[in-house]
C-alpha cells in the first residue's frame, strides 16, 4: 500500500515539476508548483515524517507560495513571452546532456536502493520531539545562525527597498 | 556549554546589532560608525584569546590552529576592508550603519564555514556570507551596473547554492551523516557524485574555471567599497571547505581532475585578462588565474603543497585586497568605468596611490621581494617536491604570461601621458596613510615570510591531527 503510495505522489510530483517549468502563465506555474510541494509532503509523510509533512504544507504551500502568487499579482499577470529559437547545436548538447544526466540518475537510484545505509544516531524517530530535542542541543549552533541569516536578509531587504537614503 | 568556544563571533554579532540600532536612533554618531566596527574586529581578535583549543559542540565545532590562522586573518582583512570601505562610502554619501554590520556579520559567515566539519553548519555559514555579499554589493542601488552584478551575483550564487546543497543531500544519503570524514574503503560509486556536486558550490565562490563566469561582471559593477573585500576573504572562507573536503578522500581520485581544473584556470584568467580595458575586469580575471595557482598546490596534495596553499590564500588576498583599494581612490566615481588608459599620468599626479598599485601588479606577477613571490615561490617550490614538475612548469609560464597584463599598469601609470581631464584622487589623506601601511605589509611579508609559513605550518598540521586521531 505505502509502495503504491509512493509511486503515485512520485510520479504525480514529477508532472507537476515539470508543468513548472512548461507552463508559460506564471499563475499556473505558481499553482503546479503548489502541488510539487503537496506530494512531496505525503512523500514526508510516508517516509515517516509527519512533522516535516505538515511544515511543509505550512510554511511552503501556505506561507511561501501565497507570497509569490502576491508578486505575480503586484507585477501584472503576463504569460512569459516565448524565448528565442535555440541554436540546433545548443539544443542537441542540452538533449545529450539531459540524457547523460538521466542515466547517471537511473543507474545511481538502482545503487542507491540495494545499499541503503542507517542513520547515525537517532534512528526513524522523527516526532516533534525528538526534532526539538535535536534542534536545541546538537544543532543549536547552526539553528541560530540562521536566525542571523534571516536578520542580516531582511535588513537587506529593508535597506534595498527603502524610497529615501538619508 | 562554555560561550568562550563562541567568543569572537558573539563579539562580531554584537558589533552589527550595536551599528544597526546607532544607526536606527543616532544617526548623528554616522563619523564614528566606520572606527566602531573596526573596533569590533580588533575586539573579536582579542576575543579569539578566550577560546579554548579542542572540539566542542558535539564535535561540530572546531577550535585550532587554522580557525586561529583563518580567524585572524579575516578579522584583520575585514578591518582594513572597513577602514577603506568608509572613505568610499563617504565620498559618495552612501555611509550607513547596515553596511558595516552586514560586513560583521558576513565575516560571522566565513567564521563559521571554516571552524566546522559539518556540512549543515558550512551550509549556514555559506548562505550567510552569500546574503550578506549580495546586498553589500547592491547598496548603490542608483547605480546601474551595481544593480546589474548584484542580480547576476544572486541569480548565479543561488543557483550555485542549490548545487551545493543538493551535494550535501547526497553526502547524506550515502554516509548517513553530515560530518566530512574520510569514507570507509569500499567508495560507494555515488559518493564521486556527491563530491563533485560539493566542490562545484564552493569552487563557484572561488571563481574556479568552468564556475567562473560571474567574477568579471561582479567585481566591475560591485562599489568600491565593497570590491576589496568580495574579491579576496570570501575565497579564502570558500578554500578551505574545499581543502577540508579533499583532505577526506582519497588522493588519487581526484589529483587528475585538480590538475586539470588547474591549468584550465590559469590558462582561462591569464589569457582573458591579456584583453581587458577595465582595471577591475582586469583583477577579476587575475584572480581566476590566482585560484588556477593555488589549485596546482591542491593537486600535489603534499602537506608542504598544502601549507604554501595557505600562505598563498594570504599574499593573494592582501595584495588583490590592496589594489582594488586603490581603485577605489583613483576613479571618478563609481557610475564611471575604470580604463586601465585613464591611470595615464596618474604616477607623478598621485605618488602614494601610484606606488601602491605598482607594488600590488609586481606582487601580483610574483616579482622578488614582495609577498606574491615569497607565495609563488613556495608553492611552486612544493609542487616540484610532490613531482608535479610539469603543472609547475605551466604555472611558471603563466606567471611569465601574466606578467604583461600587470606591467601595463605600471607602464601606463609611469610612462604614459596624462590625459587632458587627469584622474582624481578621490579619497583623503588617511586613506593614502592606509594603503601606504598595506604596501609595507606587501613588501615586510615580502622580506620576512617566516611567521607566515610558521603560521599556515600550524595551521595544516592542526587540520590533519584531526584525522589521524
Amino acid at each position: 500500500m505505502a509502495t503504491a503510495l509512493f509511486f503515485a505522489f512520485a510520479a504525480l510530483a514529477l508532472v507537476f515539476g515539470i508543468l513548472v517549468a512548461a507552463l508559460r502563465h506564471p499563475l499556473y506555474a505558481a499553482l503546479s508548483l503548489v502541488g510539487v510541494i503537496g506530494c512531496l509532503s505525503v512523500l514526508f509523510y510516508l517516509l515517516g515524517a509527519p512533522f516535516l509533512a505538515m511544515v511543509q504544507l505550512i510554511v511552503y504551500a501556505g506561507a511561501t507560495l501565497v507570497l509569490i502568487l502576491f508578486v505575480i499579482m503586484l507585477l501584472g499577470l503576463r504569460s512569459e513571452p516565448r524565448a528565442p529559437e535555440a541554436h540546433p547545436v545548443q539544443k542537441g548538447l542540452g538533449l545529450l546532456l539531459c540524457l547523460n544526466m538521466l542515466l547517471f540518475f537511473l543507474l545511481g537510484a538502482g545503487t542507491l536502493v540495494r545499499k541503503t545505509v542507517p542513520m547515525t544516531g537517532g534512528g526513524a524517530r522523527s516526532g516533534v520531539e525528538d526534532l526539538g530535542r535535536l534542534l536545541f542541543s546538537r544543532y543549536l549552533l547552526p539553528f541560530e545562525a540562521v536566525s542571523l541569516l534571516l536578520l542580516a536578509a531582511a535588513v537587506g531587504a529593508f535597506l534595498l527597498a527603502r524610497r529615501e537614503w538619508k | 556549554m562554555n560561550p568562550g568556544i563562541l567568543s569572537t563571533e558573539l563579539v562580531l554579532m554584537a558589533g552589527g546589532f550595536l551599528l544597526l540600532l546607532l544607526q536606527a536612533f543616532a544617526p548623528r554618531l554616522k563619523p564614528l560608525f566606520a572606527p566602531a566596527a573596526i573596533l569590533t574586529f580588533l575586539g573579536a581578535l582579542a576575543a579569539l584569546t578566550l577560546k579554548p583549543s579542542g572540539l566542542h559542540l558535539w564535535g561540530t565545532w572546531e577550535v585550532n590552529g587554522l580557525t586561529r590562522f583563518f580567524t585572524v586573518f579575516f578579522l584583520l582583512g575585514g578591518a582594513l576592508a572597513v577602514f577603506f570601505g568608509a572613505y568610499v562610502l563617504r565620498r559618495d554619501g552612501m555611509e550607513r550603519g547596515e553596511h558595516y554590520a552586514l560586513l560583521l556579520w558576513g565575516t560571522v559567515g566565513m567564521l563559521l564555514m571554516v571552524s566546522t566539519r559539518h556540512l549543515l553548519l558550512i551550509f549556514v555559514g555559506l548562505e550567510l556570507l552569500s546574503v550578506v555579499l549580495y546586498l553589500l554589493v547592491a547598496t548603490y542601488r542608483r547605480t546601474e551596473v551595481a544593480v546589474e552584478a548584484a542580480l547576476k551575483y544572486f541569480l548565479l550564487g543561488s543557483f550555485a547554492s542549490a548545487v551545493t546543497l543538493f551535494g550535501m543531500a547526497w553526502y547524506f544519503g550515502m554516509a548517513g551523516h553530515l560530518m566530512l570524514a574520510p569514507p570507509p574503503p569500499p567508495l560507494p560509486k555515488l559518493m564521486g557524485m556527491a563530491y563533485v556536486l560539493l566542490c562545484a558550490g564552493f569552487a563557484f565562490k572561488m571563481a574556479l574555471v568552468p564556475f567562473h563566469a560571474w567574477a568579471p561582471d561582479v567585481y566591475q559593477g560591485s562599489p568600491s567599497s565593497v570590491t576589496p573585500w568580495l574579491a579576496t576573504l570570501p575565497k579564502m572562507a570558500a578554500l578551505v571547505v574545499l581543502v577540508r573536503i579533499l583532505q577526506t578522500l582519497p588522493p588519487p581520485l581526484f589529483l587528475g581532475i585538480l590538475a586539470a581544473a588547474a591549468v584550465v584556470t590559469m590558462f582561462t584568467g591569464n589569457l582573458l585578462a591579456f584583453v581587458q580595458q577595465d582595471t577591475k575586469r582586469m583583477l577579476a580575471w587575475s584572480g581566476v588565474a590566482h585560484m588556477g595557482y593555488i589549485l596546482i598546490g591542491l593537486a600535489a596534495a603534499t602537506p608542504e603543497a598544502t601549507k604554501s596553499v595557505f600562505v598563498y590564500a594570504v599574499a593573494y588576498a592582501l595584495t588583490t585586497l590592496t589594489a582594488f583599494a586603490v581603485l577605489g581612490a583613483l576613479t571618478r566615481g563609481e557610475h564611471e568605468p575604470h580604463f586601465i588608459s585613464d591611470l595615464a599620468g596618474a604616477g607623478f599626479r598621485h605618488p602614494v596611490p601610484a606606488l601602491v598599485l605598482t607594488l600590488c601588479m609586481a606582487s601580483l606577477a610574483g616579482i622578488p621581494p614582495l609577498v606574491g613571490f615569497a607565495g609563488k615561490f613556495y608553492l611552486f617550490y612544493a609542487a616540484v617536491e610532490a613531482g608535479r614538475t610539469g603543472l609547475a612548469v605551466l604555472g611558471i609560464l603563466n606567471t611569465i604570461l601574466s606578467l604583461y597584463f600587470y606591467i601595463r599598469v605600471i607602464y601606463t601609470l609611469y610612462m604614459k601621458p596624462a590625459p587632458v581631464e587627469p584622474l582624481p584622487d578621490t579619497t583623503g589623506g588617511p586613506y593614502r596613510v592606509g594603503l601606504g601601511l598595506a604596501g609595507l605589509l606587501i613588501v615586510f611579508l615580502g622580506l620576512a615570510p617566516a611567521p607566515l609559513f610558521e603560521a599556515a605550518s600550524r595551521a595544516f598540521d592542526a587540520m590533519v591531527t584531526y584525522y589521524v586521531r
